[in-house]
């Protein structure tokens, strides 16, 4: 394990002291700075969806009146509209958390990701809270919707002809390479619901897949993690430990601890490693669960399609949008 | 284990603020959700909070209305009556007791062989039972939890281990089984009406959940013969709550101080 010293989210006091010098118009900079040669990538996301189909009742919670499917739909159609190159992507626990998943078994789920067109997702452990069988007979209401999962050896099982270790997406000649990663099954996923899939080791997985997509021709290598961001003082993978440890992975979209960021956590590159020297720091987002927050991270490529630089997006929805 | 590397003094990671702030983004009061007034050099959230002023997209909201009007029909269901409002409690409480019982019920009625004990967690019975009638939905509200019912196979000693993780933890659910507390430890244990007998196999009904390592009962994480009958726990609640009709559990001494 590499010591880490410090992982820095940009804070919210932070952000607020630069906005006041953002007001100045000390650090404005005009709109939209980018060459004509270069090419904007638009990464939406979610995980730990968990079957919140509609939004939170208004019943005095701390999340009441967010989140639901259809405003997220609003939100990616009008993303959508204003941009050519978008991925909409989820890490995992599609299921599990409403009544909806009870009784319809992940039906309504899944064809909502279908309506809402999403390109890729990866294996959450409740995503297995029916089975293997319960998971793979529920895959068909979303016919296009791609499963990526690098480290659950899926071979022997039904879930064979449904789950890849990656897939290379092309958007505007952006080429994206995209793999999943799972959480390990003890303590969470009873050996009879996993019957068939194994756990394997994430962070070998992913040097494997991050190499195999590099040399694929790939200009951005993202990994949809259901690992968990960070468990500290525990000697188990996390998706900080994977960004220090695999170099080659450009952004890691995490999920399973339901955290909510601030902002996205940039990690630099360890410097010896090579690959990855001359690109900006990988980054790692995630967004809280069950839909309450829509990510989104930009990424600027230049003319030779080799990654500058990215921005996280910051805007509140307000009516507006209505 | 030896690390082969020594601990820089330098931060491996950093935040990459200085290089790349003076692309990131900030709305300036622009109508677009494209960030089209000015870049500021400055982190932004990386995400978009979905909130109620959104407009619901009409599709969507066609696309689920037919399943939520269906779960509208089936969660307001009513499965029986409670005939006073069930509470949790400690060191015994009427809605704990409802639960464990139902737990040896409903393992009884999948025709597995029944269980002596069993023993839930206050901590996963989320909200009462009022008085009255029952819906679907409140024992969804119950228990939210996916939570599978196991049954161990336990000697007897480890039975008496398990009474005394009870004591410590100040009562928990239970049925099949009954003790005093004594200063923390459990005293008078019966089975079934009757003392261990030493020698003797048990068959425990409990949650995956407290079996695999959750709650605070250490002598249910052992590595004991387990039989996983295909049963959640909120099944097993509705199964009992429909047999039963009218529930009325009372505290009958399960668990109590001496």
């Amino acid at each position: 394990m590499p010591h880490i010293t410090n992982v820095t989210p940009w804070s919210r006091r932070e952000f607020l002291g630069r906005s006041a010098a953002a007001a100045a118009g000390a650090l404005l900079v005009p709109a939209g700075v980018m060459a004509a040669s270069e090419k904007r990538l638009v990464i939406l996301h979610t995980n730990d969806t968990h079957s919140r189909m509609d939004p939170f009742p208004m019943d005095g919670g701390r999340n009441e009146g967010l989140a639901g499917v259809a405003r997220r739909q609003t939100l990616i159609d009008r993303i959508r509209a204003e941009h050519r190159n978008v991925l909409l992507l989820d890490s995992g626990d599609v299921f599990q958390g409403t009544p909806y998943f009870n009784v319809f078994k992940g039906e309504v789920e899944l064809k909502a990701m279908h309506a809402m067109r999403y390109d890729v997702a990866t294996l959450g452990n409740h995503d297995f809270d029916n089975g293997v069988d319960g998971l793979v007979d529920m895959l068909h209401h979303a016919p296009d919707l791609k499963w990526v999962s690098a480290n659950y050896e899926v071979a022997e099982s039904r879930l064979e002809r449904h789950v890849e270790p990656h897939v290379i997406l092309e958007r505007g000649g952006i080429r994206i390479g995209i793999f999943g990663l799972g959480i390990a099954f003890d303590g969470l996923v009873l050996p009879d619901l996993h019957e068939g899939v194994s756990y394997n080791d994430p962070i070998l997985a992913a040097r494997r897949q991050a190499d195999a997509l590099r040399e694929a021709g790939c200009d951005l290598v993202v990994c949809l993690s259901h690992l968990g961001y960070r468990y500290r003082g525990e000697d188990r993978p996390d998706d900080v430990s994977l960004v220090a440890e695999v170099p080659g992975i450009d952004v890691v979209l995490g999920g399973h601890t339901h955290t909510f960021l601030d902002a996205p956590v940039a990690v630099e590159r360890p410097a010896a490693a090579g690959v990855g020297a001359d690109r900006p720091p990988a980054l790692i987002n995630q967004v809280g669960f069950a839909g309450i927050r829509l990510g989104r991270l930009d990424f600027i490529f230049d003319g030779r399609g080799r990654l500058t630089r990215w921005y996280a997006a910051h805007y509140n929805v307000d009516d507006r949008y209505a | 284990m030896i690390h082969a590397c020594s601990r820089s003094t330098q931060p491996l990671f950093r935040s990459w603020t200085l290089t790349a702030a003076s692309f990131l983004i900030v709305l300036a009061g622009c109508r677009s959700l494209e960030p089209a007034g000015m870049y500021t050099s400055e982190g932004g959230q990386g995400f978009v909070t979905v909130v109620d002023t959104l407009a619901e997209d009409p599709a969507l909201l066609a696309l689920v209305a037919p399943y939520r009007a269906e779960l509208e029909g089936e969660m307001s269901r009513v499965i029986g009556r409670a005939a006073q409002t069930l509470t949790k409690s400690q060191p015994e409480g009427v809605l704990g007791n409802m639960a464990a019982d139902a737990m040896l019920f409903a393992l009884a009625r999948t025709g597995a062989e029944p269980a002596d004990i069993a023993i839930t967690n206050n901590g996963g019975l989320r909200v009462p039972l009022n008085a009255g009638p029952i819906t679907i939905g409140r024992v969804f509200e119950l228990m939210p939890f996916e939570n599978m019912l196991v049954v161990l196979e336990m000697p007897a000693d480890s039975v008496v281990a398990l009474a005394h993780d009870l004591a410590r933890a100040g009562g928990e659910p239970v049925a099949g089984i009954s003790l005093a507390i004594r200063d923390a430890e459990a005293a008078d244990i019966l089975v079934g009406g009757a003392p261990i007998e030493p020698g003797r196999t048990y068959r425990i009904a409990t949650s995956d959940y407290l079996a695999n390592g959750g709650g605070n009962m250490p002598t249910l994480w052992s590595d004991y013969p387990r039989e996983t009958p295909d049963l959640k726990l909120r099944d097993a609640f509705i199964a009992y709550i429909e047999a039963t009709g009218t529930i009325a559990p009372e505290i009958e001494g399960r668990i109590r101080p001496e």
